[in-house]
């Protein structure tokens, strides 16, 4: 059966998302291990990848695996009876030939999940082991932006590109898609998580349950999550030494931005910010608020 | 035969009666552009790889030159663009028991077609891919070769060390390069690199043939190992991944009784390396997963006879689980206790 992209820019709640739903669809009696995730897939696994391509990745450079990206996930869909939630951090971009690297004759619909990128630039600084958070914010801003783009020893993803963080979530909302695209904001899973992960169950054409769904969503807590980590660590966590789950927050970029920096990220990601309203209070009313009148 | 021999050395093939196998395949391909049963390409380089004689078209200068009768031959031909009914389809490949084909024009400008294990025929398609083409021939195709060949390929590094081969497997990114390097500058040659070829004596003991004298690794590698990249080839011009040449003493040309499997696993829950030998089911398990660059449940139905080899294999041989940590690689803790776990 086709695949649900579970798209976002990293460190936006795509984890949370799924172990919500491993929870959901597992429906077990204690939580589900945090390391079982990717049985769900992760769009950009080395693993995943060689074991449709039948070549060895690490030979091939990230555009020729880019190339083969759409047939792999072809297989992929082809292989698998049930629905497929597969994990990306790519951005919704288009091969040379004018190919998508996600086929829609694979797909059967995409969430994307949204965070304020004030708080994904405190969040992904630990995560990339930043040596500071500028880098972060101009990484953010960089429209060359990828993931793993260094190959080397340790390495069991390829390389993913991200955009700008502006880019990245207009490449997944704003041009038509050939499949459905259901949006669901960080912070509404945070504040109303019954709402926001019923939703995404519906989505996904699965049958709404309230009582499954609140076990789901008690055995994904970030405590839950955290706790896991603490206890037996998480295999998807980059290899420094920053913990994967560290706050969970929406807001948190308030004790550790300056001015500046908010300025900074604000005036990058205005369009997009304002869009989810996102834009933190004094920055709306000025004159980027103006022009879009 | 021994004039064949001789001749083949000299850059002529046998005669067609002494390769009935290729002969019979053409006939059941059945197609007219594949009836050339014997090569007629000079074969100017022979090679040993795996225990093979490799008599080849093509300069292969990461293998080490040999003499002898010739088990495989390596020429360049007519390679068709799909098979008739494969059985294994993958993007690069498709197959069936005896027939391999590799379609890899746009990457190794080549499609590659291996044949009843004694034959690796490669049909160039552009020019210009040269280093690629030898990654897909001494990678891919080598293994396919060996699984025609009833031989069991894992996916692994193996050092030879005083009490047998050692292989160290593990999935991508899980350091087996790096952890066989350390083992190798305290003395063991490396036997295999990516191939560890698994056959058996007549008395059933498991051995690791010897592979290629060089390891590929990355730059962050040779960096960590202090190995001075500047004078290395790169594996591909386009990759931060170099040849790195093993010089007489360095690698083992001989064939080793295989010792013990450590299957290296970067987990985040352990902060010292943890060792668990594998018995049973798990054990299994785990050998099959190591099967080079295809899954066992595939492999199993175009080689059916790998489920008996990979279970003998399994009851010769020490298979362990190696956790170690993600977040620090602790290389000499780990060689020394894998020094202790052989010296038991």
């Amino acid at each position: 059966m086709s695949i649900i992209w579970l798209a976002s820019y990293p460190k936006s709640g795509n984890t949370w998302l799924r172990a919500f739903l491993s929870n959901y669809l597992r429906d077990g009696d204690e939580p589900a291990n945090i390391n079982e995730l990717e049985k769900m897939g992760i769009a950009s696994s080395h693993s995943l990848f060689e074991r449709y391509a039948g070549v060895e990745s690490s030979d091939l450079t990230a555009d020729e695996i880019d190339t083969c990206r759409p047939e792999v996930y072809r297989m992929l869909a082809a292989a698998n009876e049930d629905v497929h939630f597969v994990k990306v951090h790519d951005a919704y971009t288009f091969l040379p030939d004018g190919r998508p690297l996600f086929p829609a004759q694979a797909t059967q619909g995409a969430v994307y999940i949204a965070r304020n990128p004030l708080d994904v630039a405190v969040s992904m600084r630990h995560h990339m082991n930043d040596t500071h958070i500028d880098k972060t914010i101009a990484r953010m801003a960089n429209p060359q932006a990828t993931l793993a783009a260094s190959v080397k020893c340790g390495n069991n993803q390829f390389r993913q590109k991200l955009l700008t963080w502006s880019e990245h979530v207009r490449s997944w909302l704003d041009a038509s898609k050939p499949f459905p695209v259901h949006l669901v904001r960080y912070e509404d899973m945070q504040q109303d998580p019954r709402i926001a992960f019923a939703q995404v169950v519906a989505f996904a054409g699965l049958p709404v349950n309230d009582v499954r769904l609140a076990k789901a969503i008690r055995f994904s807590r970030f405590e839950v999550l955290q706790q896991q980590e603490a206890e037996q660590g998480f295999r998807e966590q980059p290899g420094n030494h920053a913990t994967f789950f560290r706050q969970g927050q929406a807001g948190g970029w308030r004790e550790v931005l300056t001015n500046e920096q908010v300025t900074r990220i604000v005036s990058a990601h205005r369009d997009v910010m304002r869009r989810f309203g996102y834009l933190p209070e004094g920055a709306g009313d000025d004159s980027g608020m103006m022009n879009d009148e | 035969m021994l004039l064949g021999q001789r001749l083949s050395q000299f850059g002529w093939h046998t005669t067609q009666s002494e390769r009935p196998l290729a002969t019979r395949s053409e006939g059941a391909q059945g197609q007219l552009s594949h009836r050339r049963a014997i090569p007629i390409a000079p074969y100017t380089f022979t090679y040993k790889a795996f225990g093979l004689t490799l008599s080849s078209a093509l300069a292969l200068p990461e293998l080490l030159p040999t003499t002898g009768a010739t088990d495989v031959h390596i020429y360049e031909g007519a390679a068709p663009p799909a098979l008739d009914s494969p059985n294994l389809r993958k993007i690069f490949y498709q197959a069936n028991k005896n027939r391999w084909l590799m379609t890899a024009e746009h990457i190794a400008g080549a499609r590659f077609l291996v044949r009843e294990g004694r034959e690796i025929v490669v049909e160039r398609t552009s020019a210009d891919h040269d280093d690629v083409l030898r990654l897909f021939l001494l990678g891919s195709c080598m293994g396919a070769l060996l699984f025609q060949r009833g031989t069991v390929p894992l996916h692994g590094t193996a050092v030879a060390t005083k009490r047998g081969a050692v292989v160290i497997a593990g999935g991508i990114g899980a350091g087996k390069s790096t952890l066989a390097l350390t083992l190798h500058q305290r003395g063991y040659p490396i036997l295999a690199d990516d191939i560890s070829a698994v056959n058996r004596r007549t008395d059933g003991t498991p051995v690791i043939e010897s592979g290629f004298p060089r390891l590929k690794l990355w730059a962050d590698t040779c960096r960590r190992f202090a190995i001075e990249t500047d004078d290395l080839p790169r594996i591909r011009p386009e990759l931060e991944k170099f040849h790195y040449p093993l010089k007489k003493g360095a690698f083992c040309a001989e064939p080793q009784p295989l010792r013990a499997v450590y299957l290296l696993s970067p987990t985040g829950s352990v902060t010292r390396p943890a060792f668990e030998p594998l018995t049973g089911v798990a054990k299994m398990k785990e050998l099959q997963a190591q099967l080079y660059k295809i899954p066992f449940r595939e492999a199993r139905q175009t080689w059916p006879r790998l489920f008996a080899d990979v279970g003998a294999l399994a009851r010769h041989t020490r298979v362990c689980l190696v956790e170690r940590p993600k977040n620090g690689f602790l290389l000499n803790e780990l060689a020394d206790l894998i020094e202790q776990d052989l010296a038991q």
